[in-house]
């Protein structure tokens, strides 16, 4: 049996096909056991025919396949980021990206304060297409790092990922339900503590941000004046946050458990905290010593009082750091374990 | 009466249970020397259906493995390369027929407690 001319020129054609999808050393090898098993098959199906002709090729290649479906076969499969490390790299991948999101979002609630001219909805469409870009850009860089790390650990053992591997009885999470019960003596000391900010703040909106001065035991009592007006207009906003922090506690201690309800009512209070530090990060000097030069000296207060508001600014900053990560935490795990 | 998804599960199932065993069915057929397509008609007319796109990249593995030997004759009408069981691959593939027996009498035993 012979192949035509046309049918001879379609064979070669296939062959070279596969033999530039395969990457292997011995591919001359493959191609010519393939070239083999084509002529089998066409010895079988084309019993007795002096010539097989080019149509009669094509079905038996049809049947065989894309050249890079066939040349797949022989190779060995190749991961961009394999089953060893892929559990790792999702775990990177989540905390990174909502790092990033959570620092975009940040960064666009402070650019709408401090510049309250620009305009909200060009502010908003930069935000979200941050959003997209930042994600894509995160896990795009993660992706190649873990790829490096999958090609130069091919076929070795990593370290670090066995010990990720074993068991840690301290690392698994509380079941759903336990995870959600509430802890009555820190509830029962939160409603104490919110108490007496409420008391806090009432008195301060009352003496206009004057605090009672005792320096001096023998002389009568007097109120100096401690916060600034930028700090006092905000106390009303303090109070309402407090009275409705204390009103979920109550809820909680009465309800026993975390329900949906007072999740959602957590992740939305997180929400107001957030903005309120950063409005009153913007709202700077929150706090003024002026009184306390008659004790200190004007030179003293002149260089402590700008320490004290720089320090409330960085303790601000760091409790919005901390909340964000927490709130966008929490949505997570609301959103994967929804609270009855 | 399987539904169409059913009987689609159906067949994967078989397929996972299959390849675990495909390894030995091939290496049974090469105590003697057999080139590619005769092994795999010899498979398939014995009942154990086996395709070229698997047999070919199987018999290379085992190959680069070295449990079998290869090579080329030309006396044929054609060049074929013929593939035979090396010793080392007669001592593994006495391991796997023992582990297999041992399987099967598991696998036995478990459905006969079923039935």
């Amino acid at each position: 049996m012979k192949l035509s001319k046309a049918a001879c020129a379609l064979m070669e054609r296939y062959l070279y096909a596969v033999k530039r999808e395969l990457n292997d050393k011995s591919r001359d090898d493959i191609v010519a056991e393939i070239e083999s098993y084509i002529y089998d098959l066409l010895e079988e199906r084309f019993v007795g025919v002096h010539e097989v002709g080019e149509k009669d090729l094509e079905t038996i290649l049809k049947e065989m396949g894309a050249p890079r479906k066939v040349a797949a076969q022989y190779s060995p499969q190749h991961y961009l980021v394999g089953p060893r490390l892929f559990p790792l790299f999702m775990l990177v991948t989540k905390i990174l990206v909502t790092v990033v999101l959570g620092a975009l979002t940040l960064s666009m609630v402070i650019n709408l304060v401090v510049n309250p001219a620009n305009n909200v909805w060009m502010v908003m469409l930069e935000y979200f297409g941050s959003l997209f870009s930042a994600a894509l850009s995160t896990i795009g860089i993660l992706t190649l790092i873990f790829a490096g790390i999958e090609c130069a650990a091919r076929g070795r053992d990593i370290e670090e990922i066995e010990e990720l591997q074993e068991l840690h009885i301290h690392d698994l999470p509380q079941l759903p339900e336990q995870e959600k019960e509430v802890g009555q003596l820190g509830v029962s000391i939160e409603i104490i503590l919110g108490i007496i900010g409420l008391v806090f703040f009432t008195y301060i909106q009352k003496t206009g941000g004057r605090l009672p001065y005792w320096m001096t035991p023998s002389a009568d009592t007097q109120l100096v004046p401690v916060f600034t007006p930028g700090f006092m207009q905000f106390v009303p906003f303090i109070l309402g946050l407090t009275g409705l922090e204390i009103a979920r506690n109550l809820t909680l201690l009465v309800q026993g458990c975390h329900t949906s309800l007072t999740t959602w009512w957590q992740i939305a209070a997180k929400i107001a905290d957030i903005i309120l530090l950063i409005f009153l990060i913007t709202s700077l000097p929150l706090v003024t010593l002026d009184y306390f030069q008659y004790i200190l000296g004007n030179d003293m207060v002149m260089e402590l009082e700008p320490l004290v508001n720089t320090g409330l600014a960085v303790a601000m900053s760091l409790g919005i750091l901390g909340s964000v990560v927490d709130t966008i935490k929490q949505v997570l795990r609301e959103v994967r374990n929804p609270s009855v | 009466m399987m539904n169409a998804k059913q009987n689609s599960e159906l067949e994967k199932l078989e397929q996972e249970m299959r390849r675990g065993v495909i390894v030995l069915a091939v290496m049974s057929r090469l105590m003697h020397e057999q080139y590619g397509y005769s092994l795999m008609k010899d498979l398939n007319d014995k009942g154990f259906e086996i395709g070229q796109d698997t047999l070919y990249p199987l018999l290379r593995r085992l190959e680069e493995q070295q449990l079998l030997d290869s090579q080329w004759r030309v006396e044929d009408p054609r060049p074929r390369r013929y593939y035979q069981l090396n010793g080392n691959g007669r001592a593994v593939y006495r391991a796997l027929i023992q582990s297999w027996q041992v399987q099967n009498e598991i696998i036995r035993r478990l459905l006969d407690e079923i039935e």
